[in-house]
């Protein structure tokens, strides 16, 4: 016995990206445009989805692809709308993991009723880190950040603030009762990530829904 | 957790090189900008390597200032002399 080296050059993640892309062309050659979701647990991922929803899309037929550890609490929610929602659950089946990734997302593809929407929203499991590494075949990512969170957030993060064409500031109803610098957050963002569009919302008011619900649409419009 | 996940792209994309054969060291290139943490990077291994051919096997990370995230080579026992 003896070893030997073998050089591997690969990106750690090229399995994840091969899978990804697979899922990408398959949703292309559906004519679906699909926007990932990310956030960490409880910035009101679902909840923005839903006022979207209720607000109206315009012309654009949307589906949800729900990614939780557990249950279908989520999923449940989004079927009251009356628009297509698959459940994908990582504990069991997946190891209970933290993130969606694309093998995931490729197990759910023919649930998916691809030929009836135009815009597929993947809600990931709220996190902020590790659902930042894998791509699942998005044509945009787009996270959800509250200001119950602090104004630190995208330094901390940066590799989830980096990755993302939308910000959407979520719950800034609650802005006149917290010590919550907008000015700061905002600041930060234009740090990390000076190219994201920025919105600012309220899914409990109804502030901003308009633009969010705008840029979903012509997300599935491009 | 993240740590975690990373690991186990890790030992998937280290078992497909090998081949079969043993793996006895992992040497993978990190850069800062990936937000992983070396000792936490190495001690997921070890566990996600358990019962798999990177069983044992020693996990080398060598830090850089960047956003890479690859294995660079491995080194596998190889029963056939060269």
């Amino acid at each position: 016995m003896h070893r030997v080296r073998v050089t591997v050059a690969e990106g750690v993640l090229d399995a994840n990206e091969t899978i990804a892309r697979a899922n990408r062309e398959d949703f292309d050659r559906a004519g679906v445009r699909v926007v990932n979701l990310m956030s960490a647990p409880g910035a009101g991922k679902t909840a923005l989805l839903e006022r979207a929803i209720e607000a109206g899309l315009g012309e654009t037929r949307i589906g949800v692809l729900e990614g939780d550890v557990q249950g279908s609490l989520d999923a449940d929610r989004i079927a009251h709308l009356h628009v297509p929602v698959v459940q994908l659950n990582t504990e069991p089946g997946f190891g209970g993991e933290c993130h969606l990734d694309a093998n995931m997302v490729r197990s759910a593809i023919d649930d998916l009723p691809l030929e009836e929407i135009d815009l597929l929203a993947i809600e990931n499991v709220g996190n902020l880190v590790c659902p930042a590494e894998f791509r699942v075949g998005e044509d945009a990512r787009a996270m959800i950040c509250s200001v119950t969170e602090g104004e630190d957030k995208p330094l901390k993060y940066p590799l989830m603030f980096r990755s993302c064409e939308l910000i959407c500031i979520n719950k800034v109803d609650l802005l006149p009762h917290l010590d919550f610098d907008l000015e700061r957050l905002l600041a930060n963002i234009e740090t990390v990530n000076p190219d994201a569009t920025v919105l600012t919302a309220s899914a409990r008011t109804g502030e901003g829904i308009e633009a969010w619900a705008r840029w979903l649409g012509a997300l599935a419009a491009a | 957790m993240h740590e975690l996940a990373l690991s186990r792209a890790i030992v998937d994309a280290a078992l497909r090189h090998a081949g079969g054969r043993p793996v006895e060291i992992v040497h993978v290139r990190l850069g800062s900008f990936r937000q992983a943490v070396p000792g936490s990077l190495a001690f997921y291994f070890e566990i996600v390597a358990r019962g798999t051919g990177c069983e044992g096997a020693a996990l080398e990370v060598e830090t850089l200032d960047g956003d890479q995230l690859e294995i660079a080579w491995i080194e596998v026992e190889d029963a056939v002399r060269a």
